[in-house]
């Protein structure tokens, strides 16, 4: 059993039980980079269009299959959890009172993602999905 | 019961690093990891050497990371923390001996920010200055801080740069800055509004969770950046 106060650090980063708000930080930043990253690769995609249609449509047909589509799932839910963590951290700037709901709203930004992934998964796998 | 105690141990004089040592130390559910401390360094090893004075969570001398997290050892029960509890220095600071770490970087911070009232204007009835129960609320939060550095060797922004003035320096200029009585209030926010003031602050809110007190810090740090803003500084 989990003594009491030690519930809201379950995890162990780098030697230490941090808080949920740290992972909360630690999801923004990565989420961040990897939306950075996507956007560098889609610069390199696009790109291709100045060689020819032929090159730009074999560069966009490297994304047309289920790896990649599950790739751009992950890049959705790293869009959805960016932009509300973001909204949770700005609120808190707006409203430094807010600061003493940090666990509900931390948690409240990790559930809205998830509840907010389920159409969106739906809707971005129905092309490959056996009932698509 | 026993319990099962890791320290992690160095001595600069004769280690290249640090290292664990195992000790098992008879103790009731109601003793502090201090009383296990006491017990190895009374009975076991003398050589273990660590920081305590009050032993009542008053004077703040006893923080260390103790089952991956920063607590006071003399406020940490072994009914919570259970069989096996690992102690370590706290981090971001320079371990001198064991648990033992150099603190002046600490205090240089906290110098900083100046943490006492400035007034040299003579009160209005020539005697004492007054202030409203609201206004004394503003800072009744922060004035409870006992200069632990749990807080702030919790904060993962100061572990990455130690040049970060720190959650505690923070809350306690926070503690003058909303002070109705104070004067000195522009040039406390000059400091914070430094680069390395309170901008730095990532809203991870380690230093909350670790509050002996349970000082709202991160809640007072935000108060500071919306005083910066106020005052027009960036």
């Amino acid at each position: 059993m989990v003594p009491r106060g030690e519930r809201h650090h379950l995890i162990n980063l780098f030697g230490y039980r941090v808080s949920w708000a740290q992972l909360a930080w630690f999801g923004h930043r990565a989420s961040g980079l990897g939306v950075l990253f996507y956007l560098f690769m889609h610069i390199v995609e696009t790109s291709t269009v100045l060689f020819g249609p032929e090159v730009y449509n074999a560069a966009v047909g490297i994304f047309k299959n289920l790896p990649a589509r599950l790739g751009e799932v992950v890049l959705m839910a790293a869009l959805v959890y960016h932009a509300l963590n973001g909204l949770r951290v700005m609120a808190m700037d707006f409203w430094p009172r807010l600061t003493e709901y940090y666990r509900p709203l931390t948690y409240g930004v990790i559930g809205a993602t998830v509840v907010a992934m389920v159409p969106l998964a739906l809707i971005m796998l129905r092309p490959f999905a056996p009932w698509g | 019961m026993d319990v099962q105690l890791r320290i992690r141990r160095y001595n600069p004089e004769a280690d290249d690093e640090p290292h664990w040592e195992e000790y098992t130390v008879p103790a009731e559910p109601n003793d502090r990891v201090l009383d296990l401390l006491h017990h190895v360094k009374w009975y076991q090893d003398g050589t273990l050497t660590f920081r305590r004075s009050c032993a009542h969570g008053v004077c703040g001398s006893d923080a260390m990371l103790i089952n991956g997290r920063n607590r006071l050892a003399c406020e940490y029960l072994v009914k919570d923390a259970g069989p096996q509890i690992t102690v370590e220095a706290i981090r971001g600071m320079a371990v001198l001996k064991d648990l033992l770490v150099d603190m002046e970087p600490f205090w240089e911070s906290y110098r900083q920010v100046k943490p006492f009232l400035v007034n040299d204007e003579i009160p209005v009835d020539g005697k004492e200055r007054r202030q409203s129960p609201a206004d004394r609320d503003r800072f009744e939060d922060t004035s409870r801080c006992i200069l632990c550095a749990a807080c702030t060797t919790a904060c993962p922004v100061f572990w990455a740069d130690q040049s970060y003035v720190g959650p505690a320096a923070i809350v306690n200029a926070h503690r003058f800055i909303v002070d109705s009585r104070d004067t000195a209030k522009e040039e406390r926010l000059q400091i914070m509004a430094d680069p390395d003031g309170v901008w730095r602050c990532r809203t991870t809110f380690n230093c909350v969770e670790a509050c002996p007190r349970d000082i709202k810090i991160t809640r007072a740090i935000l108060e500071v950046t919306a005083e910066i803003g106020k005052a027009g500084l960036r």
